[in-house]
């Protein structure tokens, strides 16, 4: 009976796990994509980049799922003006409070669907999307 | 009598002295502060300030970002250049990071000092943290001071 109810328990949690990986999925719409904000002086970055970002690009691309990088020169400046492309400043502009790096959003036309300022964020709320 | 009261009076008053000047040294701790995981312990010397820099629950200093110091006033009573910025080459600093800040010789005037550093978490992140202080709130740096050179 105590086996049969860690079953189910089992099953439950692998329900839940597939189920909000497929609403991720969902609520990932057509021509989404990511936006990765690094610093050059972000030491946790350059692990990062070293460590998942290639097997991440990867996944998102067999998604359909863009990418697209912008380094500031330190993290003491993640607003640094010059390093913030024409086209993307709207998404810096929309997170007043942005500070320290790394920044991962998940953008989908205008809108932002999603926002990671930590690895650990970036584990539990984007790296599903490159699944 | 009146000579043994006066000898109790003044044993009595050395008692309140005493009292006071370790009340006094007591409110009176070097300063720290805890920003963002990041351990500021500041005190005064005869040469100028030490601040002792550490951290907690796993942060780590960046090192290539490094330690900017600034003078927010009375730039010109320090014996060096502000702004600086001490930096190395390795992902982090190794801590505890002792920096000493040294006065022009002959001056005593205080200053707002800030020191800011990259503090990143154990959650993999890195973000500016800076502290300022007056020097002149700064008591005498202990002499088994916790910090490594």
């Amino acid at each position: 009976m105590m086996a049969n109810r860690r079953e189910l328990l089992i099953g439950i949690g692998a329900g839940l796990l597939v189920g909000g990986a497929s609403r991720l999925g969902q609520a990932t719409a057509p021509g989404s994509w990511v936006l990765y904000v690094s610093a050059a002086d972000c030491r946790v970055c350059r692990a990062w980049e070293v460590d998942h970002k290639d097997a991440f690009v990867r996944g998102l691309q067999k998604n359909g799922i863009g990418f697209r990088t912008v380094t500031v020169s330190s993290l003491r400046d993640v607003r640094e003006d010059a390093a913030w492309p024409a086209d993307l400043k709207w998404v810096r502009d929309s997170y007043a409070n942005m500070r320290g790096t790394p920044w991962f959003f998940v953008i989908s036309g205008r809108s932002i669907q999603m926002a990671a300022n930590s690895t650990d964020m970036w584990r539990t709320k984007l790296l599903p999307l490159a699944a | 009598m009146r000579p043994v009261r006066n000898v109790l009076r003044s044993l009595l008053c050395i008692a309140m002295l005493g009292a006071v000047a370790s009340w006094a040294e007591a409110r009176e701790p070097n300063l720290q502060s805890v920003v963002d995981n990041v351990v500021f312990d500041l005190s005064s010397t005869p040469e100028g300030v030490t601040a002792c820099l550490s951290t907690v629950r796993g942060a780590k200093l960046s090192g290539p970002y490094g330690v900017l110091i600034t003078a927010q006033s009375a730039a010109g009573g320090w014996d060096e250049a502000l702004p600086k910025t001490v930096a190395v080459a390795d992902d982090y600093f190794p801590l505890p990071l002792r920096i000493e800040l040294k006065r022009r010789p002959g001056t005593a005037q205080s200053g707002r000092v800030q020191l800011e550093v990259g503090a990143c978490q154990p959650e993999g992140m890195c973000v500016p943290v800076e502290i300022a202080v007056d020097t002149a709130a700064l008591s005498g740096a202990s002499a088994g001071a916790p910090c490594g050179s």
